[in-house]
C-alpha cells in the first residue's frame, strides 16, 4: 500500500524542467527530487496547491495510491 | 555570568577529562587505595585485595568504553547533530555499559556489602539511560518525518 507521486509524468507533459519547477513553486531542487523518487513522508497542502498551479493540474494527476 | 550552551558543553567534556584522570589514578592507585582500606578493617576485609583489584580493573573496562561513547556524543552534539541514529546507538551502549558495570558491583558485594549500593545506581544510571535513548529514538523517528515532509 504506498501513495506515489507522479510528478515527473506531469512535468513531462507540461514540458518544465526540475530547476523551474522548483523555482516556480518554491522549494529547493533537493527537496524536489525527494518528492520526485517517491522518497517524500508527507506533502503539505501549500506544496501541493504550489504543484497544482504550476502543473495546471489536479492533486490526482500528481498523486496516485497503489494497493500492493 | 553569561552561561550558554556552549560552555555547558565544555563544561561537560571537562567533567569528562576530570573522570578520566580520576579512574586513570584509581587504576594506577588501586593496589595502595585497597591496601589502606583493608588496613583500616582488616577484621572485616583481611585478604580481599586481589578481590577489590580485580573489581576495579574489571570496572575500568566499561567506564573507558563510557567515557569515549560520552566524549562521541557531546562532539556529535556540538557538531549540531543532536537527534541522529549514532547518537541511539551511543545512549544504547551507555546504558549497557551502566548495568554491565552494575553486575559487577553486585557480584563485588560479596565480599564488600557496599558495592551493593553502587550496583544500584549503576543500574537505575543505566534505566535512566534507556529511557533518554527511547526519546532520542523517538526524537529521530519524528525528524527524519519532519525532514522528509515537503
Amino acid at each position: 500500500m504506498a501513495i506515489i507521486v507522479n510528478i515527473d509524468v506531469m512535468m513531462a507533459k507540461r514540458k518544465i524542467s526540475a530547476g523551474e519547477l522548483s523555482d516556480k513553486i518554491g522549494i529547493t531542487p533537493a527537496n524536489l527530487s525527494i518528492l520526485k523518487n517517491n522518497k517524500a513522508k508527507a506533502i503539505r497542502f501549500s506544496t501541493l496547491e504550489a504543484l497544482c498551479k504550476a502543473l495546471e493540474c489536479q492533486p490526482a494527476d500528481i498523486l496516485e495510491f497503489v494497493d500492493d | 555570568m553569561d552561561w550558554n550552551k556552549d560552555k555547558s558543553l565544555w563544561l561537560s567534556k571537562i567533567c569528562i577529562k576530570l573522570f578520566t584522570i580520576t579512574m586513570i589514578v584509581v587504576a594506577v592507585f588501586a593496589p595502595k587505595i585497597f591496601s589502606a582500606l583493608i588496613e583500616i578493617r582488616v577484621a572485616y576485609l583481611g585478604g580481599t585485595l586481589p578481590y577489590f583489584l580485580i573489581s576495579t580493573y574489571t570496572l575500568c573496562v566499561p567506564a573507558t568504553i563510557a567515557l569515549a561513547g560520552l566524549w562521541r556524543l557531546l562532539d556529535n552534539i556540538d557538531k549540531g547533530e543532536v537527534f541522529i541514529e549514532n547518537n541511539v546507538r551511543i545512549l544504547r551502549m551507555l546504558s549497557w555499559r551502566c548495568i554491565f558495570a552494575g553486575g559487577i558491583c553486585l557480584a563485588s558485594a560479596v565480599y564488600y556489602l557496599p558495592f551493593i549500593i553502587i550496583a544500584a545506581a549503576a543500574g537505575f544510571v543505566g534505566l535512566l539511560l534507556r529511557i533518554v535513548k527511547n526519546v532520542f529514538a523517538r526524537a529521530v523517528e519524528i525528524k527524519q518525518d519532519n525532514d522528509f515532509t515537503i
